[in-house]
């Protein structure tokens, strides 16, 4: 180890260069500032099919009919349901179902399933459980999955029930719900299950031509030959 | 003086095996903590980071108790390119090491540049389906969109940290003001009461009549946040309501202003590219007769629309896509087999590494010939 005093250029050069580098290191946190773009109108609406999809779903809302079941009253339906009903027992039990349509997966049936049973302060259960679990009704003419789903309210531990049917059809996912107290529930099944039973689906428009600017699916206009074709840039 | 005790601490060898040791209590406390943390906020906290604080629970000050991963890396190359210049002369005899210690510079250094400039974000594409650009899997931004134009929609992206500090926000491109009113990193919304969810408190828009509550934040590598917030449109002519922004919502919401359309959408951080992907095909194959996958590939269309480029690609395992300074990865698929997610990659400082290796191999060979050379002329003479 020296012990003489470095010349005094080596010595600036030095503390410049540790000053640089402590600048440099904590300037770079690389925080992300608002970003200001424009794009091409085709862009935003053909760079994904689902949002095409799901405006498309927007603007021609697919509609139901169904037979009310006795006792049951509509109420005016929230932004994400297409219907709602409730209906009300002895002592003041309550249900609430809901009629919910929505583009693709909408999160996967098990995620859902999942999600409900937490909400009934259930634990989650495993892809194969919740496969023994569904039981398989129809919605309209299709088939279906309902899930019985009794628990309690977390917070007043009054014992609560969910019955939710997942149906999947024409790249939509349509979740029926019939939420509330333990008894009621159960005693509304079989009305539930004939309202689901009697569902007409007026069917949606269905787009049978490409969002705007999405090349033809194939490629037929395309020169490759077999095996596709790879630059040296891969 | 003190100049000189402090270029001495600096190029000492001492120092050098302290923040080596240090190093290693690190890495091995990093490597615990992510048990709890996750791998994301345990990489920011122990690494990413010049201190490791700690506070005690539902505490608003901490205390730093440990340097972190920045501190003792800059520490480790000052004291490298100290003793480096202060200590050797350049010389014929020395030049091995100078190669070596040089390799060791660009490797931290090209660690820095990584940690500052490179982006990772993720294409989901189903099959049929053609984007125009990546999504980060971590950070979410509200996106306000002026639509009114014919042929181009402008964009004003916020990046989340700037709701997450529930200001008013105001830019140049907006004529009002966004106040956001509450904001929750991950969240879960509900169409009716459940225990612990609240109401929205949102007037118009798709969060009327929605319920939501806070969530803790994902730690599992392979799930992300949803976040969601309450932000009121602010005009000078007045308010145009609080509305409801989240994650969870798959489309956007609309409003007008002063004859202008808008949109709104809370959805993961976009990266444009100048070029679309079309996903033609995604193949899983399995070896015959068992469940081992053998091979995942993506066959897509790359379509550049100012240069006419349009050709097929193949994307597989180990057979990345670099094109325009990015690599696209096979990284991930959808449990049908009709998705695939790449992983798009932009590291600017990505050869540094290859560099910086090779350096410090032929600066180790260099100074291994330099010494068995002349060793083995003298032996011969002997």
């Amino acid at each position: 180890m020296s012990s003489m005093p470095l010349p005094a250029k080596r010595s600036v050069l030095l503390n410049r260069l540790g000053l640089m580098l402590l600048t440099v290191a904590l300037a770079g946190c690389g925080r992300e500032n608002i970003k200001v773009y424009r794009l091409a109108k085709d862009d935003s609406s053909s760079s994904s099919n689902e949002m095409a999809a799901s405006n498309q779903a927007g603007a021609v809302q697919p509609q139901l009919q169904w037979t009310l079941p006795a006792g049951w009253t509509e109420v005016p339906a929230t932004e994400m349901r297409l219907a709602s009903f409730k209906v009300q027992g002895k002592d003041g039990a309550q249900a609430d179902i809901s009629v919910v349509p929505l583009p693709g997966m909408a999160g996967g049936d098990d995620a859902n399933v999942n999600r409900w049973r937490g909400q009934v302060g259930l634990a989650e259960a495993t892809p194969d459980e919740l496969q023994k679990m569904a039981e398989q009704i129809e919605v309209g003419d299709q088939p279906a999955k309902l899930y019985d789903i009794p628990g309690h309210n977390p917070g007043s531990d009054s014992a609560m029930r969910i019955l939710a049917v997942i149906q999947h059809h024409d790249n939509m996912t349509w979740f029926f719900k019939m939420t509330g107290d333990s008894g009621l529930v159960e005693q509304q099944k079989p009305a539930f299950v004939a309202f689901l039973k009697s569902l007409k689906f007026t069917a949606a428009a269905q787009p049978d031509e490409l969002p705007p600017g999405h090349p033809p699916i194939g490629g037929t206009d395309m020169n490759v030959p077999m095996g596709g074709r790879r630059d040296s840039t891969n | 003086m003190l100049l000189e005790r402090l270029i001495k601490i600096f190029t000492s060898l001492r120092l050098t095996v302290v923040l080596l040791g240090l190093s290693l209590v690190l890495v091995f406390a990093g490597t615990l903590g992510e048990v709890h943390l996750g791998l994301y906020k345990a990489q920011a906290e122990f690494f990413h980071s010049f201190f490791i604080c700690w506070h005690p629970q539902n505490a608003a000050w901490k205390i730093p108790v440990f340097p972190g991963g920045y501190f003792i890396g800059t520490l480790l190359l000052l004291n490298l390119i100290a003793a480096h210049t202060s200590r050797f002369k350049f010389s014929r005899e020395k030049i091995g090491l100078w190669i070596i210690h040089a390799g060791l510079i660009l490797l931290i250094l090209g660690q820095i540049s990584t940690d500052m400039l490179a982006v990772e974000s993720q294409m989901h594409l189903r099959v049929g389906q053609t984007k125009n650009y990546s999504e980060s899997d971590r950070v979410s931004e509200l996106a306000v969109i002026n639509t009114t134009d014919k042929i181009f929609d402008t964009v004003v992206a916020i990046p989340e940290r700037f709701l997450a500090q529930r200001n008013d926000i105001r830019q140049a491109n907006l004529p009002f003001v966004i106040r956001v009113k509450q904001f929750y990193a991950n969240s879960s919304l509900s169409t009716n009461a459940m225990t612990s969810f609240e109401r929205t408190g949102a007037t118009a828009g798709s969060g009327t009549g929605l319920w939501w509550r806070r969530e803790p934040r994902e730690t599992a590598t392979d799930r992300r946040d949803a976040p969601s917030a309450l932000v009121e449109i602010v005009t000078p002519q007045g308010s145009l309501g609080t509305w409801l922004v989240s994650d969870w919502f798959e489309q956007s919401q609309t409003f007008d202003f002063n004859g202008h359309g808008y949109r709104l959408q809370l959805c993961p951080e976009r990266f444009y590219l100048p070029f679309s992907l079309h996903l033609l095909e995604f193949r899983h194959d399995v070896y015959n007769g068992t469940d081992i996958p053998k091979n995942f590939s993506s066959r897509l269309t790359l379509i550049r629309p100012n240069t006419g480029e349009r050709r097929e690609v193949l994307i597989y395992m180990n057979n990345p896509l670099r094109y325009e300074g990015k690599t696209f990865y096979q990284a991930s698929f959808d449990p049908d087999n009709q998705g695939t997610i790449l992983q798009v990659v932009k590291n600017p400082g990505w050869l540094t590494p290859y560099l910086a290796c090779g350096l410090v191999a032929t600066g180790m060979v260099i100074q291994f010939l330099s010494h068995l050379i002349p060793f083995l002329r003298r032996r011969r003479t002997t």
